[in-house]
């Protein structure tokens, strides 16, 4: 049973995954707000567009911050 | 010395406790083509659906406009943040259980192609194709656009695992998904978790909004002049610049980031938290990331009041987040990891006065990415500052002069001929998705003076070709190649490193190029193959160097701008 519900978990993961390259194959622009010349301006707080480095930076500084030697 | 490449191992481990390099032994090609070729297959087919995709991809029907679709609330915008939440916490915790992973690679054993496998796999990839045909040219219902999704998820899986099996037993699959089976299912359910509470948050946003704009208004108005609240709209700003604070930018994607942050780092690390002290570090980041989210739009308007409005909407917002977040994580983790009453063992409460080997590998990657986030975040599109990379790069570099002269920095001729390898691969690449030949100078470098134009050019091509190339070979080859292979990576010899390894963290420096995957993993793959040829790391350098020269030489010289 347990073994079902892991092995469940990991397929809704892979379909989504699955979703994300398909949608990420499509045309538009660039992902960002539109942004109007004037007037009020939406401002995203976490843009994804940036996450990449973001993440890199997050996992390079934990494995630098557990990496003293024990 | 041996002279010749010499082909990479399989480490033989008969159990997880018995391991030990030591024990390395080599296997040959046969075992490690059985092994590369399923994941060339699914890597060729993957790179040729999205090409396909972005050279056919119609808006004809339901499905094809609901992914196409962007921005906050939208079906894609979703997928991206589970994504970055699931990659969040695999990323962070998911080389706990890499020793589970190297033992399954070494119960691999050579075997013979299972040909009916193949030809399932080619079955399931038709079915594959026809159905994304059907998704994009056919004008479909919500009803048959779910079971065609449905059924073209299934057929991926099929194809997926017929790859698998076609090369490697099945045997071996099961046991490195039971080696990684707890943290992808751990991930899965913290990212899931981290989506509901956004979508939870998304319709009580109100009220944070509002405690936002009230935060960020008494930030402000005793220092920007006119500065007025619309607490209807929910916008902020004077005359000249305004912000709403909508969903968005409310604070609630910061929480829940942080919140999967927390709540996977005490689950993965429960064995040295004392608890219940350290749940406390739950409402301590959750406090942190919302204070610093108010300071961010305080900070953005007054770029935006000051004069450079394009700075703050095109720089500023896109890296100030992610700014704050990383600021927020990884202080927290540092004070977490200096606070005795957190902490079960008194041994965990490390002094700064401890060696730290990882520092002098990573530092410098990490120095050219804080550089980039600085560059990025006083830019309005163009990254003028690039030379702010560079120049944190050498700090970095310079400050461990004495511990690298211990590395081999051996250069050779196979090294250049190696980079120029990577070099016609990259090219090949960017031919195929047809992405770079029509590139040219970006406007804002063409714009600009001619001093102004050479001092970029200088100090890009010098980052290319310098920094760059040492800083990453000394993060991905001199620390994550030997890392996948023991914590403890400084004792792990060349000999002994794996395919497992290999393909790791050529893949972790693939994921890094973005769009350019495909091509950062097979360059990963021949600069970790130059650095084991003799285990030099001026080697692998040396490699990427003359690549990075090559590249830059055809952006300079024919003009193909979209590479930089």
């Amino acid at each position: 049973m347990r073994r079902k519900l892991v092995l469940n978990s990991i397929i809704a993961v892979m379909l989504v995954l699955g979703a994300s390259s398909v949608a990420r194959a499509q045309h538009g622009p660039p992902s960002s707000l539109p942004i109007p010349p004037r007037g009020p301006r939406a401002v995203p707080e976490i843009d994804p567009a940036s996450a990449t480095a973001a993440l890199a930076m997050l996992v390079g500084g934990s494995l630098v911050l557990r990496g003293r030697r024990r | 010395m041996q002279r010749g490449l010499v082909a990479p191992r399989f480490a033989w481990k008969p159990s997880a406790a018995s391991y030990s390099h030591s024990h390395a032994r080599a296997v040959g090609w046969p075992l490690i083509i059985q092994a590369g070729i399923p994941l060339a297959i699914i890597l060729v087919e993957l790179f040729a659906l999205r090409t396909w995709l972005v050279r056919s991809g119609g808006q004809s029907n339901l499905l094809a406009a609901l992914l196409s679709q962007r921005g906050p609330g939208t079906f894609r915008f979703a997928v991206v943040q589970f994504t970055v939440a699931f990659a969040m916490v695999l990323l962070m915790f998911g080389e706990l259980r890499l020793a589970h992973l190297r033992v399954a690679f070494g119960k691999l054993e050579p075997r013979g192609v299972v040909r009916s496998a193949l030809m399932a796999h080619a079955a399931f990839v038709l079915v594959c194709a026809s159905l994304l045909a059907t998704f994009f040219d056919v004008p479909l219902t919500l009803g048959w656009a779910g079971v065609l999704t449905f059924g073209w998820f299934a057929a991926a899986f099929a194809a997926l695992w017929f790859a698998a099996v076609a090369f490697v037993p099945a045997p071996f699959w099961v046991l490195a998904f039971r080696a990684v089976r707890q943290t992808l299912a751990f991930a899965a359910i913290v990212a899931a978790g981290a989506f509901a509470f956004g979508r939870l948050a998304a319709t009580t946003w109100e009220p944070l909004s509002r405690a936002t704009t009230a935060v960020v208004y008494s930030l402000l108005h005793a220092i920007v002049p006119g500065v007025t609240v619309d607490p209807a709209a929910m916008t902020l700003g004077n005359s000249a610049f305004r912000v709403e604070i909508h969903a968005q930018c409310s604070g609630y994607e910061g929480l829940g980031l942080m919140f999967v942050f927390t709540a996977a780092s005490l689950w993965f690390h429960r064995k040295e938290w004392r608890f219940p002290q350290a749940l406390v570090l739950v409402p301590v980041g959750l406090s942190a990331i919302w204070i610093l989210n108010c300071v961010r739009v305080a900070l953005l308007i007054l770029i935006g009041v000051a004069g450079a409005p394009d700075v703050a909407v095109n720089g500023f917002h896109s890296q100030a987040g992610w700014v704050a977040f990383n600021l927020v994580a990884l202080g927290t983790c540092l004070g977490a990891s200096r606070t005795p009453w957190l902490l079960r063992r008194h041994a965990e409460q490390t002094s700064s006065r401890v060696a730290n080997p990882t520092v002098p590998y990573l530092l410098p990657f990490l120095a050219i990415l804080a550089g980039a986030m600085t560059a990025q975040l006083v830019s309005a599109g163009f990254e003028w500052l690039y030379a702010i990379r560079v120049i944190f790069a050498a700090g970095a570099l310079c400050c461990f002069l004495p511990r690298y002269r211990a590395l081999d920095w051996r250069m050779g001729w196979a090294g250049i001929a190696m980079g120029v390898a990577a070099f016609l691969v990259w090219s090949a690449m960017e031919r195929l998705t047809g992405s770079v030949m029509s590139a040219g100078m970006p406007a804002a470098l063409a714009g600009a003076s001619a001093m102004r134009q050479n001092f970029w050019i200088a100090f890009r091509a010098f980052g290319a070709v310098i920094t760059v190339p040492i800083a990453e070979e000394l993060a991905f080859r001199g620390f994550l190649l030997k890392r996948f292979e023991s914590e403890d990576f400084e004792s792990v010899g060349w000999h002994s490193i794996g395919w497992a390894a290999i393909i790791l963290s050529s893949a972790a420096f693939g994921a890094l190029h973005g769009g350019r995957w495909l091509a950062g993993i097979l360059v990963g793959i021949l600069y970790a193959l130059t650095y084991l040829r003799r285990g030099s790391l001026g080697d692998a350098i040396a490699a990427h160097a003359t690549t990075n020269a090559l590249i830059a030489a055809e952006v300079l010289v024919l003009g193909h701008w979209q590479l930089w």
